[in-house]
């Protein structure tokens, strides 16, 4: 839109329905630019605000893991959650594979429903949509996109800690 | 006096044949009341969302409380919350057969076209309030059904990661996902109904009632009022006494409180998002996202362009055979899918208190206030205590035997309000703290009542009692000589390692403590206590005097 100047204003040879029309679109222009950006960068929030990580948090010990199927470990952390710091829990699978501890997110690739042990058919399957997984994790039969997240475990004596992965980050995790 | 009633009444009629008293064309009968059903059902959605949006208070340490808090505690809560929640499936059933006549009746052409695409739009926002409404009691079930939510939005390229992230206001689904459903719920939605409702009904009123096929021309056409409005208002009282059957005879589930680690959780949405529950099932790996996002938007897209898709002018169906048959192959394919879901998938967990979330009303017929040891089965279930409290992942009290251990009235007294009760829950391992689950009275003492049924009198045998002067003073010299109060604490005497003793007798049953007393790690594997290798009359003695440790403050 071209902008007039004062100059143009008084000698040009607009139609005066076309003038004010500018005139108003200008001014609800402007306003809406004045009004929208804060309420953009506002809206933005979520996409530039990272999640902090969590710390090793202990889940247990591990002469409780036997040697055959996972066990299923819940843990809980103390997390920021926006404005306030909240008790979050989560759930891992933890066994053991060739003599060392591993852990397995419980959190399902596809949809983040929680997946669970089968001991019958030795696999890991999800109740939503019927996403199944081997023991260590990777996927073999359903939807999912990726094999379960694996999750950073470390003994400290007879004690196992591990590093919560980002909770609802489903199979976004490396 | 009658004068000036029937003279009030005359002005009155005068008034509406005025104000509605617009033309319809004949054949306008009943199955047009499905619209303004919809819209009392609408109404009603915004009335009860009000009332609960008096107490409601959504974060994640208060928007389940607080919802529990209505069902329980404010009268007519139940029924008020099961109005707003059954409100919303039958609200969905009115707008679905108000859609099919309006699309087997031919409604939708020129110049009525706008006319369905905004009511569309409307069916669209009304199943986005459905959707962020459903996360806001912040139960399992919710919880899960959003989580899967936000994740289809996550599963499309490119856009579907950022989505996630506005839609949750965040990584994870937690207090700020709550404030913005809220506000979405509550602000932006009704708005933007109500823009459309008012917008839909203008359309109606310019372009008229579409006339029928099967009604003669001879007919003579009728007036909105007082010809059809009367059906109306039938009809809207109708939708209301169905609403008030609903929640008064199923009341509004309400699971246990939110929690992200529970496994085997099925969480089943609302029947009219398990169509696309069930779609996502069939498509796997690299395709899911064809069923989490391209088949839905081209159903969406299909709905809105109905008008051009169909551009010929006939009304009758006979003339309309095709697109009937896809309309109804379109029907057929939802139904399909929506009873293979509810076919193939369980019902959910049973959920936790499930009869105290009926209406008040009808609890208190059949149980005034009685405690049962069943109900608290179920809210063992729903708290998911076994998860903490058994098994061999356990990081609590075992509670295989718990009612062997601890006394029905203690336990009852703990649950209202867990606290910490030894040194290691304050510094050590204050992740693995007891959570207050902010049971109501009652609640609590259904869960004791259960709690207190689950003993192992093999390994407790019951004791009797035979304390008497001699035994209790002996035991009292016992635990001064075995220096007890290095660890425990009576009253103010005595150190905070070990559990505080003061009221012990009201805490511990007899047979537990004469078993632990004798071999404490065999009872609690891996507790702290000293193995003191106690004679049996030691330990008699000592049980006899914590039997004497009854105090009003029990600790």
């Amino acid at each position: 839109m071209t902008v007039l100047t004062t100059m143009e204003l008084m000698t040009t040879d607009l139609p005066r329905r076309r003038l004010l029309f500018r005139l108003f679109a200008m001014l609800q222009g402007a306003l809406a630019f004045v009004a929208g950006l804060p309420a953009v960068r506002f809206l933005a929030t979520p996409l530039t605000t990272r999640t902090p990580e969590a710390d090793w948090v202990r889940i247990g010990i591990a002469d409780d893991i036997p040697a055959g199927g996972p066990v299923a470990l819940r843990y809980r952390v103390r997390l920021q959650d926006g404005y306030a710091e909240t008790w979050q829990s989560g759930l891992v699978f933890v066994f053991r594979q060739a003599g060392q501890l591993k852990a397995l997110s419980a959190v399902c690739t596809h949809l983040g429903c929680n997946v669970d042990w089968s001991a019958g058919a030795q696999r890991f399957e999800c109740p939503c949509h019927g996403g199944r997984y081997s023991a260590d994790g990777a996927v073999v039969a359903g939807p999912p996109p990726r094999s379960l997240a694996a999750v950073a475990l470390k003994l400290e004596g007879r004690e196992i800690f591990i590093r919560p992965p980002t909770p609802s980050s489903a199979g976004r995790l490396a | 006096m009658t004068g000036v009633l029937s003279r009030a009444e005359e002005r009155l009629i005068a008034f509406l044949e005025r104000l509605l008293g617009w033309e319809i064309p004949p054949g306008v009968g009943w199955t047009h009341t499905l619209g303004s059903a919809s819209m009392t059902a609408l109404a009603l959605q915004a009335f009860t969302g009000f009332l609960l949006a008096l107490y409601y208070a959504p974060s994640t340490d208060t928007a389940w409380e607080s919802v529990r808090y209505v069902q329980q505690q404010v009268a007519a809560g139940a029924f008020v919350r099961g109005l707003h929640v059954w409100g919303s499936s039958v609200l969905v059933v009115l707008i679905l057969l108000h859609l099919t006549r309006v699309f087997l009746w031919g409604a939708y052409k020129p110049p009525r076209h706008w006319t369905w695409v905004v009511g569309s739009l409307l069916f669209l926002a009304i199943l986005a309030a459905a959707f962020t409404g459903s996360l806001l009691p912040w139960d399992i079930k919710a919880y899960f059904a959003t989580k899967v939510g936000a994740e289809i939005a996550g599963s499309v390229p490119i856009v579907g990661e950022p989505s996630r992230l506005l839609l949750l206001g965040g990584e994870r689904l937690g207090n700020l996902t709550l404030t913005r459903f809220y506000a979405v719920h509550v602000v932006l939605l009704p708005s933007l109904i109500l823009v459309l409702v008012a917008t839909h009904i203008t359309l109606i009123r310019r372009h008229g009632i579409a006339p029928t096929w099967f009604a003669s021309s001879q007919t003579p056409p009728g007036h909105f009022y007082p010809d059809h409005a009367w059906k109306d208002a039938a009809a809207g009282l109708t939708v209301a006494a169905i609403l008030s059957v609903l929640s008064f005879g199923f009341g509004a589930p309400l699971d246990g409180k939110a929690d992200p680690a529970i496994t085997g959780y099925v969480p089943r949405p609302e029947w009219y998002f398990l169509p696309l529950f069930q779609l996502l099932r069939y498509f796997e790996g690299p395709f899911s996202f064809l069923a989490s996002a391209v088949f839905p938007a081209l159903a969406v897209l299909a709905l809105l362009l109905v008008p051009w898709l169909d551009r010929a002018r006939e009304v009758h169906p006979a003339k309309r055979k095709p697109v009937l048959l896809l309309g109804a192959a379109a029907a057929i394919t939802m139904l399909f899918l929506l009873a293979r879901a509810v076919f193939e998938t369980p019902p959910p967990s049973p959920p936790a208190a499930t009869a105290s979330t009926r209406p008040a009303a009808t609890v208190a017929k059949t149980a005034p206030e009685a405690v049962s040891a069943e109900r608290g089965e179920r809210l063992y279930a729903g708290l998911a205590c076994a998860r903490c409290h058994e098994g061999a992942g356990r990081i609590g009290p075992d509670f295989a035997w718990v009612g062997s251990r601890l006394t029905e009235s203690w336990l009852r007294e703990y649950l209202r309000a867990p606290r910490r009760l030894r040194w290691k829950d304050v510094d050590v391992r204050p992740l693995e703290r007891m959570p207050d689950f902010a049971l109501t009275r009652s609640e609590s003492a259904d869960l004791a009542a259960f709690l207190a049924s689950r003993q192992n009198p093999k390994r407790f045998p019951p004791v009797q009692d035979r304390s008497d002067d001699k035994l209790v003073a002996d035991g009292q010299r016992f635990f001064d000589d075995y220096k007890c109060l290095g660890c425990h604490r009576i009253e103010d005497r005595g150190a905070n390692y070990g559990p505080d003793l003061t009221g012990a007798a009201r805490k511990y049953h007899p047979a537990y403590l004469q078993v632990f007393l004798s071999d404490p790690d065999a009872v609690l594997p891996g507790n702290p206590m000293k193995k003191l290798e106690l004679w049996p009359e030691e330990v008699a003695a000592l049980a006899a005097y914590l039997g004497t440790l009854r105090t009003r403050d029990v600790k």
